[in-house]
């Protein structure tokens, strides 16, 4: 008897739910999708926490900057002692970069990098630093902006330096 | 044992409009918005695709019924039962979920954003839900409950 019911229950409830679909019209969906469906699951990577510290709160010693901006960039000017590891969101770090990190056994590595459209790229380098086990990874708040205009120490030309190139080549 | 049997019977109300209550809550949201549900249920990546519209929109009403008459206590054992095997379902695929470390929000009470991601704590829930449905199995509705009213009217 109970497998009876249950049956009856089973046949019921999909009869109105397939009327009920067919009734409501536009808010109904097709019995069978004719499309796959797009999944989408974020990546691991991308879940890990990071800390963001301020300029002010980078202490003098024993800190490791990682520059996460071009290598071009890098070129024309980084805070004293950074090394230069560019932000790719398609590829990690590389498994050399990674160890180069580590071998520095720095307390503290404070990542800094460039707003590229709404990315801050330090930060997203900060998380994958973090993601590959390079703890101590950092992104510094507001960039290396922030940085020099709290009057932290910079090697070479900051800001938009292309614009700048770009106009002294125009006539 | 023999002493706990009825007082089993006695608990078999809060468990029904518990269980019966998750599972009208859980209904909602699925049968208003089934395209929202038919992703959720993409998402686990166990039905082929000719499959996941019709369980989007088949297994929200079952839910309701169930939970409906599980409150009413009416045809209990039956209700428990397609509870049960709801359960073991959800269990299965959570637990497959999990195992390939798809992580995804559970699509139980809430469509994407708003749902909680899967976890061993989400298998927990169900086979605490699960204990509770096989209880209702075993027991029925207890004393206050349609099934008891019918048994008892001289027909």
């Amino acid at each position: 008897m109970v497998f009876k019911r249950m049956l009856i229950l089973a046949l019921a409830s999909s009869t109105v739910a397939l009327a009920f679909n067919a009734l409501r019209g536009e808010g109904g969906i097709p019995l069978i999708a004719k499309h796959p469906y797009e999944i989408f699951i974020p990546c691991p990577e991308a879940r890990v926490e990071v800390a963001p510290i301020t300029p002010d709160d980078v202490p003098e010693e024993g800190v490791l900057f990682v520059d996460a901006r071009p290598q071009a960039r890098y070129a024309r000017g980084h805070i004293p002692g950074a090394r230069s590891l560019p932000y790719d969101d398609l590829f990690d770090p590389s498994p050399q970069a990674l160890k180069g990190l580590l071998a520095a056994h720095a307390k503290l590595i404070v990542v800094y990098g460039a707003l590229d459209g709404a990315l801050d790229t330090g930060y997203a380098l900060a998380m994958d630093l973090v993601a590959k086990g390079v703890r101590g990874a950092r992104p510094l708040e507001g960039g290396v902006e922030a940085w020099a205009a709290s009057g932290r120490p910079f090697e070479g030309h900051l800001g938009d330096d292309e614009a700048a190139e770009g106009q002294a080549v125009s006539p | 044992m023999r002493r706990l049997i009825p007082a089993l019977d006695w608990l078999a109300l809060p468990a029904r409009v518990y269980l019966g209550g998750v599972f009208l809550y859980a209904c909602w949201f699925k049968i208003i918005d089934p395209s929202a549900f038919a992703l959720s249920v993409a998402t686990y990546q166990i039905l082929p695709l000719g499959l996941i519209n019709l369980t989007a929109l088949l297994l929200p009403w079952l839910e309701l019924v169930v939970g409906a008459l599980l409150i009413l206590g009416l045809w209990t054992r039956a209700n428990a039962l397609l509870c049960a095997a709801m359960l073991i379902v959800f269990i299965i695929a959570i637990t497959s979920a999990l195992y390939f470390d798809l992580r995804l929000s559970c699509g139980c009470f809430a469509s994407g954003e708003a749902a909680h991601e899967i976890s061993l704590e989400t298998i927990w829930r169900d086979l605490g839900w699960l204990a509770l449905a096989l209880l209702l199995v075993w027991r029925g509705a207890g004393r206050l409950g349609l099934d008891h009213l019918i048994q008892r009217s001289p027909q």
